[in-house]
């Protein structure tokens, strides 16, 4: 068990930088994610945890020992890949064996270990197949095993779910979780899979162009995101950006752009709010923030905007409705049992407690 | 029209050809195997005694034992050595152009460099061979490349056949070592392995069909082994070899009966090895 610490991490491929001064820190036994779309860095900073990339510059740490020089094998640490790297000429007991083997281990404390792993996942059947001979979702399993036998202080995972189907990745996803519980061991987990980040991490970052640009558990990140990339990355469908202007009327602050007015409620009128009265901002709504009057039951004034449905997703627990506000496009996630039909002029009602406000400049949020 | 019939009219052309070019010619040579010198007296098996009793032929066997041991191995050695190393160098397909370049040589080309790089002159003389010109700029005595007998003149030739073939084997081998997925290496360095553990449990295992295949062609070539030896001391010194013992009793001595029992003898030892490189071939395709 050990805490995994990067400090101002930066790694460079000739002129192009990869990653740029990523600092974060992985406590003991907690499960970070690192999330963001390809090409963000976040598996080059993975791979620099294992010690399969040089670090250009600044220091890592396992536990209590900067690692920057040592060896992956010396690090105590295991890894599942995205294609799960298995050997094809090992049974899948070898498979798991291996890096006991290699470590002399004794033969019967690699046999427990190993029967104890198969059993956990339940491959036990399994042990003396060739990984060909498996589907994907055992050799997942397999992959995963051979990273629980060894016992490792820190598990690295590289987006080990993206080639299963759907329904195996969400039941992995649980099993994942499950694991990590009943081990407790440090997890590092690369995604570009925003749910899987949402679901699994304790803690997320969110990367992008080799820049950490937020790191909090996944509530914070889903409510308070420090940006416009954090904000539209995470959330299906993505949030609304709409521009707009802040101005203020006898006292009280207004959102206004082309084709609604709305009120800032008091609590969010901030002294950063404030600011930036009279000045051009990206007004930002997630689509489960805007709803109709029949889904409210007391209506406040200042929120209401009218868009002309264009088209709708019914999901069976949720209706998706892209509409047209004045030239912007709108999503909202609505009341299923909503009669809404394509063409018709809606009435929406804007949460806005929960709106979001960004610089049109910097991007970053106003709070 | 009967069509039970009819895949006989299709294949008869190509069995035409091979009947007349493939397997006429080789039961004649085995029937001829059993003649004397001019083909008019059965002699039961008396060539095939001669063959493996006489002076001549023993040595041949020998050499031909050494090529086999030597030649696979080194070109299979370092062809594997050469193509894993390269992969982590910067100008790869440029070195391995050059060390593939002597395939594109005959090999009667390949002998007539490698006699001027081995000729030897007294010690009085100046040297004009590139190997004893740096033997005597050392300070040592000139070495007779090609008449040492037996070791230095036999694997003076083995060495020309290991520089034509060795690019052959890399450049196969590292077709198949870039197969080899990067992760499963990773992963393998990550459960605790160094590269030479790396190289022995993981890519060696994994290149082993290829390798298989390598190797076999290898053989049949040496077996095989002619032009070299031919052009470069045709045999003289103890370094003759079973095909050209053959080519000598044939077109030299005019002994088509010993020429054809030789024939014989190498088809039998190669048969072996080309069922091999055969089947592993045929698993390879399969496989993918």
């Amino acid at each position: 068990m050990a805490e995994v610490r990067l400090n101002e991490v930066t790694k460079k491929f000739g002129g192009f930088t990869a990653v740029d001064r990523v600092t974060l820190e992985a406590q003991d036994a907690e499960f970070v994610v690192l999330v963001g779309p390809s090409g963000c860095g976040k598996t080059t900073t993975l791979r620099m945890v294992a010690g399969l990339e040089e670090v250009t510059a600044g220091d890592i740490f396992i536990g209590d020992r900067r690692v920057n020089d040592v060896p992956p094998k010396d690090r105590d640490i295991a890894m599942v890949f995205q294609n799960y790297a298995l050997y094809p000429h090992m049974d899948v007991y070898n498979n798991m064996a291996f890096g006991l083997k290699l470590r002399k281990f004794p033969k019967r404390e690699i046999d427990r270990r190993v029967r104890e792993a198969a059993e956990l996942l339940g491959i036990t059947d399994k042990l003396k197949a060739k990984p060909r001979e498996l589907s994907g979702g055992q050799r997942q399993r397999v992959a995963l095993g051979r990273a629980i036998v060894r016992n490792p202080k820190v598990f690295l995972f590289d987006e080990p779910l993206s080639n299963l189907d759907a329904k195996l990745r969400v039941r992995m996803r649980a099993e994942l979780q499950e694991l990590h519980q009943r081990l407790k061991t440090t997890t590092v987990y690369v995604t570009h899979d925003q749910v899987e980040a949402m679901t699994l991490g304790q803690r997320v970052a969110v990367m992008k162009d080799g820049l950490v640009l937020q790191y909090d558990d996944p509530q914070t990140i889903y409510d308070h995101p420090a940006n416009m990339f954090v904000a539209g990355f995470i959330g299906s469908p993505p949030m609304n950006f709409l521009e707009a202007r802040l101005m203020e009327e006898n006292g009280r602050l207004y959102v206004q752009g082309k084709g609604f007015k709305l009120l800032v409620p008091e609590e969010r009128a901030t002294d950063a709010v404030r600011g930036y009265v009279g000045k051009d901002v990206v007004f930002g709504l997630r689509p489960e923030d805007i709803r109709t009057p029949e889904m409210v039951r007391e209506q406040q004034p200042g929120r209401a905007f009218v868009g002309k449905v264009r088209v709708r997703e019914p999901l069976g627990d949720e209706l998706i409705v892209y509409a047209d506000c004045a030239g912007n496009e709108v999503v909202a996630k609505l009341d299923p049992h909503l009669a809404i039909q394509p063409g018709q002029d809606v009435t929406f009602l804007a949460a806005m407690e929960r709106m979001h406000l960004f610089d049109k400049e910097t991007e970053q949020a106003i709070r | 029209m009967n069509m039970g019939r009819v895949h006989w009219l299709y294949l008869a052309p190509a069995l035409l050809m091979l009947g007349l070019f493939l397997i006429y010619p080789t039961a004649e040579t085995v029937r001829l195997s059993f003649y004397g010198p001019r083909s008019d007296v059965f002699v039961g098996f008396q060539n095939y005694v001669q063959a493996f009793t006489s002076q001549p032929m023993l040595i041949a066997f020998r050499n031909n034992l050494l090529w086999l041991v030597v030649f696979t191995l080194f070109t299979v050695g370092m062809g594997l050595l050469l193509a894993v190393l390269l992969d982590r160098v910067r100008y790869e397909t440029v070195i391995k152009s050059v060390i593939f370049l002597p395939m594109a040589i005959s090999y009667v080309a390949a002998g007539v460099i490698w006699r001027f790089v081995y000729t030897f002159r007294p010690a009085v003389a100046p040297q004009i061979g590139l190997l004893n010109a740096i033997v005597v700029a050392l300070g040592g005595n000139p070495i007779g490349w090609l008449i040492e007998r037996p070791w230095v003149n036999n694997l003076a030739l083995i060495a020309v056949g290991v520089w034509v073939w060795t690019g052959f084997c890399m450049v196969i081998l590292s077709a198949a070592y870039k197969g080899i997925p990067k992760e499963m290496l990773e992963a393998a360095r990550i459960d605790g392995a160094n590269e030479w553990q790396v190289f022995l449990h993981v890519t060696i295992p994994f290149l082993k069909s290829t390798l298989a295949v390598v190797t076999t062609t290898m053989i049949v070539f040496v077996l095989k082994v002619f032009d070299i030896v031919y052009v470069m001391t045709n045999g003289a010194y103890d370094t003759d070899v079973i095909a050209n013992r053959m080519y000598n009793e044939m077109f030299y001595f005019y002994n088509y009966g010993l020429a054809s029992a030789i024939a014989v003898i190498l088809f039998l030892a190669i048969i072996p090895f080309l069922v091999i490189n055969v089947r592993r071939f045929r698993a390879q395709e399969a496989v993918r």
